[in-house]
Parts: structure tokens; C-alpha cells; sequence
């Protein structure tokens, strides 16, 4: 793929996403948002934007602890281990 | 500020007592005024633990102007809590709800635990930044308030400044001592509310008294005779008045409710009724209990939430509606008489009235208690 090609995807990508997080918020789907914000981290730290990954796993971290989700300790050790949180 | 109040009248023996003045039942200032000594620095009835039966259920009340909320939280715990984030002061919760894991401010997403710990502040350092040093989380919990449940009805102090519940109710609880057992509510047939536009130290008033029972009741009163009837008062904590002859409902097919196991005889056809002072007021009988808690809508209207329990979790349903609907019919007659007073309290003429001093016992023990703490502390503001 292009460089250009790439960024197209990733754009893509992130509209996509988008769309579905305005969803998840609009249902006040809680397991959703984590899972989406999740992979919204995901996405921004293989665009090389560590910042905008932080962002993202906050929200998924807070998101989890609101509705009990497993996935909260995990989420909280990352951004401990990135020092965003202590 | 209180022109017409003359506490030290309410004061004296019942003999020569006058009742509070009118303005206690009217005004603003005083409704105002009341709330520390008589709800805040006592123990006040919320709610009953029924209306949070489950883990993570929560549900908002509007204590006296205070915002509060009670969790039934994860631990099994029911916890009360003033109903505002330690951030910019925003509302929690404001419709009875689930809360499966931490609570989260609508705000800023700041999320508390079930305990109330703060554990969790994003961006508050910037944005994915989620500490900040001079944001102690530990500092920064919910404000709990103090709570303890007691037969099924979670009582609350404010202040914190109130004796062990277990403590100032000592006497209460060793009176009922036999009915210190498992209590069911009855679930949604089992709970109604009543809306009165009346001060709520009158329907206090009403409850604590048997002589109005003839005539306010007449239904009642072709089994349950005046002279059955007497008055119970402990000065400063509960009053109110039993009864000989009660008797047990009894379905379509004469079914009764089960009792609660180990009474003793005198329970047979005793029934006892006393408040707890300020707001809530108990029944007990052989196989049902009931709460009514009053709540202030300011000073001139009240509501009754009215609760119903039984001796086991599988009564009658047909025979719990039957109940409800006697115990409605009964409190409903009482909410003419408390109105009519409240609307008389315009009358300028009116000294506060007189107490029969043989049947008005446990009405003017109340308005003693209502004028002591007001006295108290007009003279520890002074
Ligand atoms: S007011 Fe609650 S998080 Fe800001
Ligand atoms: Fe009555």
C-alpha cells in the first residue's frame, strides 16, 4: 500500500468508529464504549499518536469501571504504565 | 423573626401546656429552622431497605432540601451519601437506578466506588493525564452519611452528632424485643404513598393519639374500643398507644397471615403504635408490621410512604392487597383531620389549643420534644 493509501484506510477507519461511538453513547451501551474506545487506542498508537491513545484508553478505563467491566484493572495498569495515572 | 412562638407554654406539665403556636405549621422561617434540631442532629427515617433490594440498586431523595442517596452496594452494605461530586459539586444521581460499578459523575466522568472512594479522575492533569498531585483522590470520597437500618427502615443522621442508634433507641428496642426477627417487605402491593397538604408534625400528632379513633374511624373503633386503648411515652424519644384487641384480617377462605414466631400470649391481641421521633411511625402485631415514614415537602405539605411486612417472603397476595387497602382506607380517613388542622392554623385566635390530660399524653410528649430542641438550641445560639 501507499502512504497515501494507508492514511485513506486509517481516515476510514476512524470515521467508522466514530459513527459507532456516537451510538454506543446515544444507548449508554457501556461494554460497547469500552470495547470501542479500546480499539480507538488501538488505532492512534499504530498511527504513531501515543497522546490520542491516552485520550481513548481513559475512556475506556472509566467507561469499564462504570459498568463493573473486566476489563478495568488492565485498562487502569496501562495507563499506569504509560504514567497517566498513579 | 417568631413573634408568636411561646415554647416555654408547650413546656409546661400537660396540665397547663398550650400547644405549639400556629406559625410552627406555617412558616418558612421556622420549617427552616427546625431542620437541625429535629431532623438533622437525630435519627430520621429515609427510606425502607426495600426500595434498594439489590446490589448496585440506588435511589435519590430529597432529604429536608439536603440531596442524599442510598446504594445497596456491591459488599451487600446500604450506604447513604450526600448527592454531590467533590468536583464541581454536581448532582450524582438523579432517578432511582442500577449502579453495576463505580458511580460516574455526568459531569467530568470523576467515578466513585460503591464505598465512596474517589478512584478515578480523568484528564485531570490534562488531557489522558489522570492524576494530578494537588487532586488527593483519597481526600476527595463521596460524603457519607451516617445510616443504620433498623427493621427494614434505613435510618440516617446528618449531623453525625446523634448517640449510637442502638443507644437513644435502647428502651424502643428492648420494648419490641420479641420482634427482633427476620421482617419481609411485601414488595410493590405493599407500598403506597399517601400526599397531604398538611404540616408533618401533625400527622405525627394524630398518630401518637388513640381518642380521635372513635370518631375519625368509627369502622375501626365497632371492634377496637377507646377503653382498649393506652398511650405510650417515653419522653423525648417515641410516643404513641397500644391496643388490646386486635385482631387479624383473614382471607375469602379465613386464611390468615403467619405470626412471627416465639410472641408471647400478650401479642395475641395487642397491637402497639408509637413514632419514632421526627418522622417515623411504627405499627406492630402478631403477623404484620408497617413504616410509615413522613416526608416534608416544605411546611405546609407532607408525604406518607406507607410499608407493609410480613412474618415470611411468601405471604398471600390476595390477603397482602386486602391488608393494604384496610390500612389505606384507615390512614386515608386520618388525612381529613390532618389537613383540617393545618388549614385552621390561620385562625389568629388560636393559642395553640389544650391537651386532654388523659388522653393527649403522647401528643403533647411530642410537642415537648419538638419545643426542647428548639429552645436548646436558640440558647446555645445565643
Ligand atoms: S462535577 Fe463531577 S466530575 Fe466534575
Ligand atoms: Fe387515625
Amino acid at each position: 500500500m501507499t502512504d497515501d493509501a494507508a492514511k485513506a484506510a486509517a481516515a476510514k477507519a476512524r470515521d467508522g468508529l466514530q459513527a459507532e461511538l456516537l451510538k454506543a453513547h446515544a444507548a449508554g451501551d457501556g461494554a460497547l464504549l469500552v470495547q470501542l474506545y479500546t480499539r480507538a487506542a488501538a488505532l492512534a498508537v499504530a498511527a504513531g499518536e501515543p497522546d490520542r491513545a491516552g485520550f481513548y484508553r481513559t475512556h475506556a478505563w472509566i467507561f469499564a469501571l462504570e459498568c463493573g467491566h473486566p476489563d478495568a484493572p488492565a485498562l487502569r495498569a496501562a495507563l499506569a504504565a504509560e504514567g497517566r495515572v498513579d | 423573626m417568631c413573634a408568636q412562638s411561646s415554647l416555654s407554654d408547650v413546656l409546661k406539665p400537660i396540665a397547663d401546656a398550650r400547644g405549639l403556636p400556629n406559625d410552627h405549621y406555617t412558616s418558612d422561617a421556622l420549617y427552616h429552622e427546625e431542620r437541625e434540631p429535629l431532623w438533622f442532629d437525630t435519627w430520621a427515617g429515609l427510606c425502607v431497605a426495600a426500595e434498594i433490594p439489590e446490589p448496585g440498586d440506588a435511589k435519590p431523595f430529597d432529604f429536608l432540601g439536603v440531596p442524599v442517596f442510598a446504594l445497596h452496594g456491591r459488599d451487600g452494605v446500604i450506604r447513604v451519601f450526600q448527592n454531590i461530586c467533590r468536583h464541581r459539586g454536581m448532582i450524582l444521581v438523579t432517578e432511582p437506578r442500577k449502579i453495576e460499578g463505580a458511580i460516574r459523575c455526568p459531569y467530568h466522568s470523576w467515578c466513585y466506588s460503591h464505598q465512596g472512594r474517589l478512584v478515578a479522575t480523568p484528564h485531570v492533569g490534562g488531557q489522558g493525564q489522570n492524576s494530578h498531585p494537588d487532586i488527593r483522590r483519597e481526600e476527595l470520597g463521596l460524603i457519607e452519611v451516617r445510616s443504620h437500618v433498623w427493621r427494614g427502615v434505613v435510618f440516617i443522621n446528618l449531623s453525625g452528632k446523634a448517640a449510637e442508634f442502638t443507644e437513644l433507641h435502647r428502651e424502643l428496642i428492648a420494648r419490641w424485643s420479641e420482634f427482633e426477627v427476620p421482617v419481609y417487605h411485601g414488595g410493590a402491593d405493599s407500598m403506597f404513598q399517601l400526599e397531604c397538604r398538611t404540616n408533618w408534625k401533625l400527622a405525627v400528632e394524630n398518630y401518637c393519639e388513640s381518642y380521635h379513633l372513635p370518631w375519625v374511624h368509627p369502622g375501626l373503633n365497632s371492634y377496637s374500643r377507646l377503653e382498649d386503648h393506652y398511650n405510650i411515652e417515653n419522653p423525648g424519644k417515641f410516643s404513641g398507644q397500644g391496643t388490646a384487641v386486635y385482631r387479624q384480617i383473614k382471607d375469602d377462605d379465613g386464611s390468615v397471615f403467619p405470626d412471627f414466631p416465639g410472641l408471647s400470649d400478650k401479642w395475641d391481641t395487642a397491637g402497639e403504635y408509637l413514632t419514632i421521633m421526627p418522622n417515623v411511625m411504627l405499627g406492630v402485631q402478631r403477623d404484620h408490621v408497617f413504616a410509615i415514614i413522613l416526608e416534608p415537602r416544605g411546611p405546609r405539605t407532607t408525604l406518607e410512604h406507607i410499608h407493609l411486612f410480613y412474618a415470611a417472603p411468601d405471604t398471600s397476595e390476595n390477603l397482602r392487597r386486602k391488608n393494604a387497602e384496610q390500612w389505606r382506607l384507615v390512614f386515608v380517613e386520618d388525612i381529613g383531620v390532618v389537613e383540617g388542622m393545618q388549614a385552621a392554623r390561620g385562625a389568629t385566635g388560636f393559642d395553640g389549643g389544650r391537651f386532654s390530660p388523659v388522653m393527649d399524653g403522647p401528643t403533647h410528649l411530642f410537642h415537648q420534644w419538638v419545643a426542647q430542641r428548639l429552645t436548646d438550641t436558640r440558647q446555645a445560639a445565643r
